[in-house]
């Protein structure tokens, strides 16, 4: 299955960018070569690639069949890199960032702390890896750089500084990552250029998702749906949170890392079917309850893996015409209104 | 009583970020508090059985995303519901103040038949607070419920568990009230969602 939005952008700046990132990993993997010997995957992404589209395809497949190295505690040290390379974001100067931080409190401050100290709470990957400073700086951060486009009049696609929901998908950057501006450049750059119509104040995009989930869920599996239909649980009620968030707002944290190692893989829009995977897998639970609402409002833990292979066996099932929108949807305002159209 | 069908009241919290919406939903409903609940995303949703009076019933709370008034739930979240909560917090002046457009978008979103005559419920949550850090006065909060219409008003403080038993067993009795007030209207049967009768033994695959 191809990928509208990945194979239409090629940039010529990815190939400056993975010579500046293949120095840095260099730079770095002289130090830990000593406690770390690479796999064949680290040393594909350090390795020069002449073409692009063939050197991700690449990727990517090996992300699909074999997945990146986990140490004891779930986490993969060089992840990050995949990460960056997959949504073709460069590191970024870490001078701009500290501009960034001095620059103070955005006017989503506020907000913004009121939501710190309740993201992803217990999460023990978190918690050991990512300070409530941290997260306060990158959010407020993004919010600064987004009110700065709104101050200069640019911000065509309506980009909201702050909504809540982008506290946890800041989170697993910031556990990923091995610096702060890093994590920052990642959690930005997703916003804006991967799912914008998430972000904007009204969440159009994600109201826009959780109907496509009932749209999908209706052609994969039409007997849980007409089951959850007869019980008026659209996806609007139960699938929001997990749309929004990337699936991030399932525990446990290693898996949704795992999780998005696919989604940059082979594009966000993916998400929309993990979030109906994530139901088929409990399926017979819901089909033989009499209050599926209390099954669904906290999803069981993630199984990444079960999840994605679940997720792409959909795909043959989607028309082209309803694909198509899942493609487009978490960054063409005009999917909203195509999808009324289909039904 | 046991020829009738279990009575389903829904009832939805509202009020901005941060005021204690969720964890007043899990006092209520599991009598715990945590200072570890997430910001709730889009809405969240626990029943309670309960008897009023004499009458079994079962009260359906969602509890709500209180960041902007205008990421508005659209109607899947508002339909049918049987009275509405609406949260402060007595020690931040705007959630105070937001509490009549909060009314306000309620009966937009819900659309509700006969606005003036709709239950709803006013609560100033965080008393446990030093006096000090309290910037409501309760005089100043019942001047407000007084002229939204004479809504009751509740002082509670979740982690503590004050008064929240009390607050809900008023927002149970007028959600009943409302309830039967429609109960003969037919169009009013999409208000249920989580109450089905019957076997569904067979579905199981």
């Amino acid at each position: 299955m191809s990928d509208i939005r990945l194979e239409r952008h090629t940039h010529s700046a990815t190939n400056m960018h993975s010579r500046q990132l293949n120095r840095k990993i260099s730079l770095l993997s002289s130090n830990d070569r000593r406690i770390r010997k690479k796999d064949a995957l680290e040393k594909f992404i350090e390795s020069h690639q002449t073409l692009v589209i063939t050197g991700l395809s690449q990727l990517r497949h090996n992300i699909l069949i074999e997945g990146l190295a986990k140490d004891d505690s779930g986490f993969c040290p060089y992840r990050v890199y995949v990460w960056s390379i997959l949504l073709r974001i460069p590191p970024m100067k870490a001078q701009t960032y500290v501009d960034l931080v001095k620059a103070g409190k955005s006017k989503s401050f506020d907000k913004i702390l009121n939501d710190i100290h309740r993201t992803l709470k217990g999460d023990k990957l978190l918690e050991t890896r990512v300070s409530s400073e941290m997260l306060t700086r990158c959010l407020n951060s993004h919010a600064l750089q987004i009110e700065a486009i709104q101050h200069s009049g640019k911000n065509h696609q309506n980009l909201s500084p702050y909504v809540q929901g982008m506290n946890i998908l800041a989170a697993p950057f910031l556990c990923a990552a091995k610096s702060e501006p890093e994590a920052f450049a990642l959690f930005s750059g997703l916003l804006t250029r991967y799912i914008p119509m998430y972000v904007v104040p009204t969440l159009t995009g994600v109201h826009t998702g959780v109907k496509l989930v009932d749209k999908c869920l209706e052609i994969v599996d039409p007997k849980l749906s007409q089951f959850l239909q007869s019980k008026l649980l659209q996806a609007e009620i139960y699938a929001l949170p997990s749309i929004l968030t990337l699936c991030a707002c399932t525990p446990p944290l290693v898996e949704v890392l795992e999780l998005w190692d696919f989604l940059f893989a082979y594009g966000c829009h993916m998400n929309v079917l993990l979030v109906i995977a994530q139901m088929i897998l409990m399926r017979s639970k819901l089909l033989a309850s009499k209050n599926p609402m209390t099954l669904l409002r906290e999803f069981p833990p993630l199984q990444a893996k079960e999840v994605i292979k679940l997720a792409i066996s959909f795909l043959p099932l989607i028309p082209d015409s309803l694909y198509e929108l899942l493609c487009k949807h978490t960054h063409d305002p005009t999917v909203g209104n195509r999808l009324k159209d289909l039904e | 009583m046991s020829s009738r069908k279990k009575t389903i009241l829904k009832v939805i919290i509202l009020g901005d970020s941060g005021v204690g919406k969720t964890s007043l939903m899990q006092q209520f409903i599991n009598g715990k508090f945590s200072n570890q609940y997430k910001a709730t995303i889009g809405a969240d949703f626990l029943p309670k059985d309960l008897a009023i009076d004499d009458k079994q019933v079962t009260m359906q709370i969602w509890d709500t995303a209180g960041q902007e008034r205008f990421q508005s739930l659209g109607v899947a979240f508002y339909r049918g519901s049987d009275c509405c909560v609406l949260v402060y917090d007595v020690t931040n002046t705007k959630s105070f103040e937001s509490i009549s457009s909060w009314k306000d978008e309620f009966l937009v979103q819900a659309n509700v038949k006969d606005p003036d005559n709709f239950p709803f419920v006013v609560i100033g949550n965080k008393i446990d607070v030093e006096e000090n850090k309290r910037l409501i006065s309760g005089k100043k909060a019942q001047a407000l419920c007084a002229q939204l219409g004479n809504l009751p008003y509740f002082e509670t403080s979740a982690k503590e568990a004050v008064n929240v038993e009390q607050a809900f067993d008023v927002v149970a009795r007028n959600a009943l009230q409302q309830e039967e007030s429609l109960e003969f209207a037919d169009d009013y049967t999409d208000a249920v969602n989580i109450h089905v009768d019957g076997d569904n033994g067979s579905c199981a695959c």
